[in-house]
This record gives structure tokens, sequence and C-alpha cells, in this order.
């Protein structure tokens, strides 16, 4: 069924399908297939009125919305490559993003617009045009092409592309505080649709939810595979996450099939989502990833639906997917959930970090650590315009096969399936996302007044991970105000490794080598530092 | 109430926010991104802290927490019906 050889013929081809079979649900409405096609035709044809021609890139800097899923699908038929955009981050820091993305265009909508025409600011700004606002006086030097002239705009047919070119950008943190783009091909895309499907019975009918931030490669599962399927997605609006008991009102009104987010949202629902309130035996897939599932909290939630099927889903998103391990029963004790298996034509190897051979290697014993390396047709094409990030992240072996270099440890059970147990580097996951302290750390130096600065992640007592950040100042300096340190963050960092707490810290100790020992540090502030508690 | 409404407005302004964004009793604090869910939950203790209400997680809702005005009106209820005197 999926016949596509682009992204960009997706949603054509679902409409084709199934014109009046429901593509996007939001907040009661529906948008039909039929309905969608029309709109990225629309779409396209005002990416093309801003001139946007096939290989530019585009950001998307949109809410949880059907605006955004169009947007994304629009962008791709293009033949350009979308950027998907934080709308809750900074815009000095969303600039920086787009300069080194080089959009010269930018869809978004009303809510966004304040933060859109701030990306279109600045003194050699390289936004020029945005799609979907009106024109107004607080839009100076900046096109706007708003959102009732694409409404009159003819729909455009998909350009064709060769699936091999690049299709989406998603930005993740670098170690030396430069975010870097992952970016993804048609190809590597529908590699991922297809790995969806073999390891997922997905079918028309299904009601997936859209729930992860645009800008997160978990997102993409809605994106990309419901059209391929025929099957709904369910946007759910980034407040409702905030709300564990409107979030599974909305997953139990709109009889949610299908549920794919970071494990802490459903911690959020099992703590204060009112399940015994809440009929959800519509749902038949629960599937998780992006950090580790807390294996008592994972099997009380089981206890709770016992007509789902859970499943945890690994892959960096380098790679999209990698591998899937559906869960025969609760897990008992306190042993990690495995990550298992690869699907579809995916490869894995564990390797020993130390050994200089690569993907060729031997593999460790069942039960010895290696690093993961994964070869697979859901690769990236490459870091955008970063060959020494490519060169340090990827081998070819002697069949002339790519793989990819995880940063990942694990091992393997007797039974081969994958357990994953923690990183060669310094990179944690807060809520799914990955953060480099590193980043935090080279970011917060930069900072005025600031002479060292070590961050840490440290777990609240409502069992929520933040980031905290020790900050030596310099001898002559006034110590940096909080507030100060935040917006400095804010400016250069992804939102969500923003440091919540500042804490000022002495006297700190070094390695033999007189660098600080920041390992020894970090371990410190995680022990030492309170979160305000009021 | 009034006493509340303006303490409530300047925890959220200043400690949930940092102080990083002005707010306005009938701002929608969830779509501007001002407030994530710990923000939530802190706001959520600072009510039951300063009001005397039990805040039922079934009530930690959009509805009862989209603005400050809206959040006074749900105390305003949960005063009245757990036979708490407003101050």
């Amino acid at each position: 069924m999926n016949d596509a050889r682009t992204l960009g013929e997706l949603i054509p081809r679902a409409a084709e399908r199934a014109a009046d079979a429901p593509a996007v649900r939001h907040d009661g409405t529906t948008l039909s297939w039929a309905g969608a096609a029309a709109r990225a035709g629309r779409l396209g044809a005002g990416l093309d009125l801003a001139g946007v021609r096939p290989g530019d890139r585009v950001g998307v800097h949109l809410r949880k919305s059907p605006e955004a899923f169009v947007a994304m699908h629009a962008v791709v038929q293009r033949g350009a490559i979308a950027v998907p955009l934080d709308p809750t981050a900074a815009p000095a820091y969303l600039a920086g993003v787009a300069e080194r993305t080089g959009c010269a265009v930018v869809v978004t909508h009303d809510a966004c617009r304040r933060s859109a025409l701030a990306l279109a600011a600045g003194d050699h700004p390289t936004v020029r045009t945005v799609v979907g606002l009106d024109p107004g006086d607080d839009a100076t030097g900046v096109r706007c092409i708003g959102p009732d002239e694409v409404e009159e705009l003819n729909p455009v047919a998909p350009v064709p592309v060769d699936p091999g070119r690049p299709a989406y950008i998603i930005t993740t943190s670098g170690s030396t505080g430069v975010p870097k783009g992952i970016t993804h091909t048609h190809a590597s895309a529908l590699a991922y649709v297809d790995f969806k499907r073999a390891a997922y019975d997905l079918e028309p009918g299904d009601r997936i939810s859209d729930i992860a931030p645009n800008h997160f490669d978990i997102s993409t599962l809605a994106l990309w595979v419901t059209p391929a399927v025929g099957a709904a997605n369910v946007v759910v609006p980034e407040p409702h996450q905030m709300f564990p008991a409107s979030l599974s009102q909305l997953a139990a009104d709109e009889r949610i099939t299908v549920w794919y987010s970071v494990p802490y949202l459903l911690t959020q629902l099992l703590d204060r989502g009112q399940l015994d309130q809440r009929d959800l035996t519509a749902l038949r897939w629960v599937l998780f990833g992006g950090e580790m599932f807390p294996p008592q909290v994972l099997a009380a939630l089981m206890a709770r639906w016992p007509g789902a099927r859970f499943s945890n889903v690994y892959g960096p998103a380098e790679v999209n997917a990698c591998t899937v391990h559906h869960l025969d029963g609760p897990p008992r004790g306190e042993e990690p959930i495995p990550v298992g298996g690869p699907v579809d034509t995916t490869e894995v190897r564990l390797v020993d970090p130390d050994a200089a051979d690569g993907p060729g290697g031997a593999e460790p014993a069942a039960g010895r650590p290696g690093e993961i390396w994964v070869c697979a047709r859901t690769m990236m094409a490459g870091y955008w315009e970063r060959p020494d990030l490519d060169a340090a992240s990827t081998a070819t072996d002697g069949a002339g096969r790519r793989w990819y270099r995880t940063g990942d440890l694990g091992y393997r059970r007797p039974g081969g399936e994958l357990v994953f147990t923690g990183r060669v580097d310094h990179q944690v996951k807060v809520r799914g996302h990955r953060i480099e302290l590193e980043a935090i750390e080279a970011v917060l130096e930069d900072a005025p007044g600031v002479a060292n600065a070590v961050a840490a992640v440290v777990r609240r007592s409502d069992g929520a991970d933040v980031i905290v950040a020790g900050v030596v100042s310099s001898a002559q300096a006034e110590p940096p105000a909080p507030h100060a340190l935040r917006r400095h963050a804010a400016d250069h960092l992804p939102a969500y490794a923003v440091p919540t707490d500042f804490l000022p810290l002495t006297a700190l100790p070094t390695t033999g080598s007189g660098k600080l020992d920041r390992r020894t540090i970090r371990a410190e502030l995680a022990a030492r530092f309170q979160p305000e508690e009021k | 109430m009034r006493d509340i409404a303006s303490r409530l407005l300047a925890f959220v302004q200043d400690d949930v926010c940092n102080g990083s964004v002005e707010l306005a009793p009938h701002t929608d604090l969830l779509l501007t991104g001002a407030v994530d869910s710990l923000g939530v939950i802190r706001i959520t203790q600072w009510l039951e802290d300063e009001t005397g209400i039990m805040v039922d997680p079934g009530d930690v809702t959009l509805e009862n927490f989209q603005t400050i005005e809206r959040m006074l009106t749900y105390v305003g209820k949960q005063q009245a019906e757990q036979g708490l005197a407003a101050e």
C-alpha cells in the first residue's frame, strides 16, 4: 500500500484512496484527506509565491495544529527542506537555527506572530518572507503572505524530486553549544514508515496521537505514517500536555488507538490523569521511547490498560528508529526494559568502544557491554553542512555499507535482545530530549561575568528531571544575576536545555592536569542542589 | 480575594515564569508557553498552601488554569464548596 517514493506523494495518494476519511482531528474539528491535499496544495502555491525552490530550506514555526501537519507536507511537496522550529524557544536561538540552515522563508500562524516576526528582525536576518501572517505595523522589513491570500491560490501538484534528496532537518544540541541539523531524505523517512508498519499492525481507522513537539523526532510517526496508512492524526495541543486530566480526557474523547510519547507523559497520566474515570479501551498500542521507563511505573500503567499492547522504541534521531521491544507482560523487578531488536532491514551491532575496528569488529559476548552501531535505510543523509561530524559518527564496513555510531552503550540478553545502559559521553535525556551538558556549560561560560559553569540533571520530588547549573563568576566581575544567565542560555540553547536554577559556586575541584573535575562537580551539584520548593 | 489575586499574579509572574513575561489576569498562560507542566504543579501547591483549599487532581484542567482569572474563579468556588471563608 505504501507505494510512495517521495514524502510529497503521501497526502495526494491518501486522498485518492479515501478522500473523505479523517486525516487530522483537532479541537473537535476534522480535516479530511481531500481537505488536507487541497490545503497542502494551496500552501505549496504560497511557497512558490514566496520564491521557494527545490532544495531551499523552509522554517516551520507552528504550534501543534493541523497547520503544522499541512505545512510539513507542503514544504516537502515543493522539493524543499522543512526545518521544524520550536515555537517556545527564544527568537535569538531560532534565528541561529535559521541562519545555519539558510531559511529565507518561514511558515507560521498568528499564534506565533510575535516570535516569527522577531525571527525576521535584526540587522542581517536570514528570514525574508513569512507565510501565514497578515502584514501589519509590527512587520517591517519582512514580506508577509497572509492566510487569506494563501486561501485564494490554486492548489499546485507536488513537484517530482529524487528520493535521495533531503526532506527535513531535525535540530539537536551539539556538544560544543552549536546545534546540529540531522538531515533526513525522502527515502530515509519512507524507510521509517516501512519500519513502523513492519513493527505495528497499523491500519486505516487507527487514530494516532500527534503529541510530540514538531521539532522532536517522535512527531514523525504521526506526520509521515498516518497518510501512508490512511489513519487519522489526532493533534494534542501543547497545553494539554501540562494537564494530565485534560490529556486523558482528550485521549478518551478522540478514542485514540495508538499512543506514542516519552515515558514522562505516561507517568503523568498515571499519577494525575484520573484514569479510573476515563474510558481508554480504544487504545491498542502504547509506544514509548526517548528515555528509560521506570519498570514499576510501566507495570502499574499496564495493569490500568490491560487491553493495550506496550512497546519500547529505541533509535536516535539520526536513524529514526532502530529497535523495538513489545512487552509480553508487565516488567518484574527493577531490571531495565530491553530496547529489543531491529525490525525490517535494520541491523544492529555491539562494538567494543575502545576497539578501533568500528562496525567490522567482533561483538562482545552476551551480557558484556558494547557501543551500539546501526546500519539502516532509515539513517540520515548526514548532519547539515557538518562533514566533520559525519566523519566522526559514521563508518563504512567491508561491504561498503554505512553504519551510524550511536554513542549509546548496551548489552545483549542471552536471547539476543538489546538492553540500553547509558552513554559513552555526557549526553543526558530530560523528558526524552537529548541534552549535552558540555553544550550548556560552553554557552554559560560565554556569558558576561562567568568564569566556569557546570551543568547537572536533578530529579525533583515530583519525579520530573530538571537541569541546574553551578556558576563561578570571573574574579573582577559582579556575580551574574540568574535572570541574565537564563536569558543568555535561552538565546543560545534549545528551550528544553535552559537550566531552571542557577547556583553560585566557588573553589572547584580540579583534575591532576589542572582542568575542572566536571564529573565530580556534577555529582556534587546534583546531590547538593535542592530546587526551590515553595 | 484581591489580596490573593495580586499575590497569585506576582507568584506566577516572578516565581513560576522567573520574571520573563508581563502577565495580566486574563493572559492565556498556556498558549504563550509561559507556564510549563512543572509550573502547573507549583501553582497547584501554592493555591493549596495560600488559600487552604484542597485541589482535586481532576480539577487540574485547562479550563481551571488557563488564566489567573480562571484560577481565582476556581478558588472562589472551592472555598464556597469546602466551607472556607474567602480572604
